[in-house]
């Protein structure tokens, strides 16, 4: 299931790059987004297959050191700072903080986006009063799964947090 | 995750170390995942399940949303690799090696397996609830006390943990049952629901 959803965020995050008409692949296959998201998912899927066929974890590290290297100059040293060696292991780790790491700079790009745009004049602030403690047991339940593992089960649309308490927000409410 | 660290354990060289990689990963997961969604809720006025949604048009945030999408397709092959060798030593022999003839089979019918999953069910937030519930609810709650029960040597003597871990296991297979059947029963009424208005739209078009 999660590599069920790994391709579809792929292949939905790159429909919604290509545009309402759909790009590329909408001049390929027509404008029926289910068709186009099942060929933009065929189309990731192929391009990662033949890296399935490695024989060991270790082998994927030539796969990822190109791809982990070209922000690892550009954002921070990340050897010096971690101490990584190109051992088995920390091929992996290696490669988690290369995701994880690009991921940081892409959500540092996106809260300071989403900062600027608040600190604006006459910028609304949305939400507020949704960001407070859900007493109900389920969605403790849910955040704990999300608090774990990273993953949103419920409330996934709204994006509420419960550890905040209202007053922490109260604040920022115009 | 949870199930790529035995993955990577098996071929760790110092395995002590883990433990304490898993938790600043999770610490820094965590951190990133409070700070974006609760700047994204104060900032968005409906936010979508993908927070990049909401930036179309923006230049820079495209490219950088490229980038992303190229290192995820490159983490792949990482969560690809624990299901082919789980699935291969569930087919082999007891005391066999691993047949990497099999393992190739097993990714490449994976991915037919994963894209047909994805055409069935296009909306990516219902695919990130089925993977939450019924996967995590399985391999975060409900195997390790049904491991941990399943092994004798382990259980004996320990009736507090023995009782704990049964506890575990029942709230693991009520949770992952639970939110399974909530999140199908949700598929399902959106996919009905969206069938009717379209249906009704094509009517409405007719007369």
């Amino acid at each position: 299931m999660g590599n069920a959803a790994h391709i579809q965020f792929l292949a939905a995050q790159f429909m919604s790059l290509e545009g309402e008409g759909g790009g590329f692949i909408g001049s390929i296959v027509g404008s029926d987004p289910r068709v186009q998201q099942a060929v933009t998912s065929i189309l990731f899927g192929v391009l990662a297959l033949p890296f399935c066929f490695k024989r060991s974890l270790s082998e994927l590290r030539f796969v990822h050191y190109p791809a982990v290297h070209w922000y690892w100059y550009l954002i921070f040293d990340l050897q010096h700072l971690t101490h990584i060696h190109h051992d088995c292991v920390l091929v992996c780790s290696y490669v988690s903080l290369g995701v994880v790491g690009f991921s940081m700079f892409t959500c540092i790009v996106i809260v300071s986006k989403m900062i600027i745009d608040m600190s604006a004049p006459n910028a609304t602030i949305y939400n507020a009063r949704a960001v407070v403690p859900d007493v109900s047991l389920n969605s403790y339940a849910s955040y704990l799964g999300v608090a774990a593992f990273g993953t949103f089960t419920k409330n996934r649309s709204t994006f509420r947090c419960t550890l905040l308490h209202t007053d922490t927000c109260s604040p920022f409410i115009r | 995750m949870i199930i790529e660290v035995f993955a990577v354990r098996a071929e760790a060289r110092e395995r002590e170390k883990l433990g304490q990689s898993v938790h600043v990963a999770m610490t820094i997961v965590v951190f990133i995942m409070c700070v974006v969604g609760i700047v994204g809720a104060l900032a968005v006025e409906s936010p979508s399940a993908n927070i990049l949604t909401h930036f179309a048009g923006e230049r820079f945030i495209a490219a950088v949303s490229f980038g992303l999408l190229l290192m995820i397709t490159l983490l792949f092959p990482l969560i690809n690799f624990p299901m082919a060798v789980a699935l291969d030593s569930l087919f082999s022999p007891r005391g066999a090696g691993p047949n990497f003839g099999r393992r190739r089979l097993i990714s490449f019918l994976g991915l037919v397996a994963i894209i047909g999953m994805d055409t069935l069910v296009p909306d990516v937030d219902s695919v990130f609830s089925l993977a939450g519930s019924l996967g995590l609810g399985l391999m975060a709650f409900t195997l390790p006390p049904a491991a941990f029960l399943a092994i004798k040597d382990a259980r004996r003597g320990r009736f507090v943990v023995v009782a704990l871990a049964i506890l575990l296991l029942l709230a693991g297979v009520a949770l992952t049952g639970g939110s399974t059947s909530f999140t199908i029963y949700d598929i399902a009424t959106r996919n009905t629901t969206a069938t009717n208005s379209s249906s009704a739209v094509s009517n409405n078009t007719i007369v």
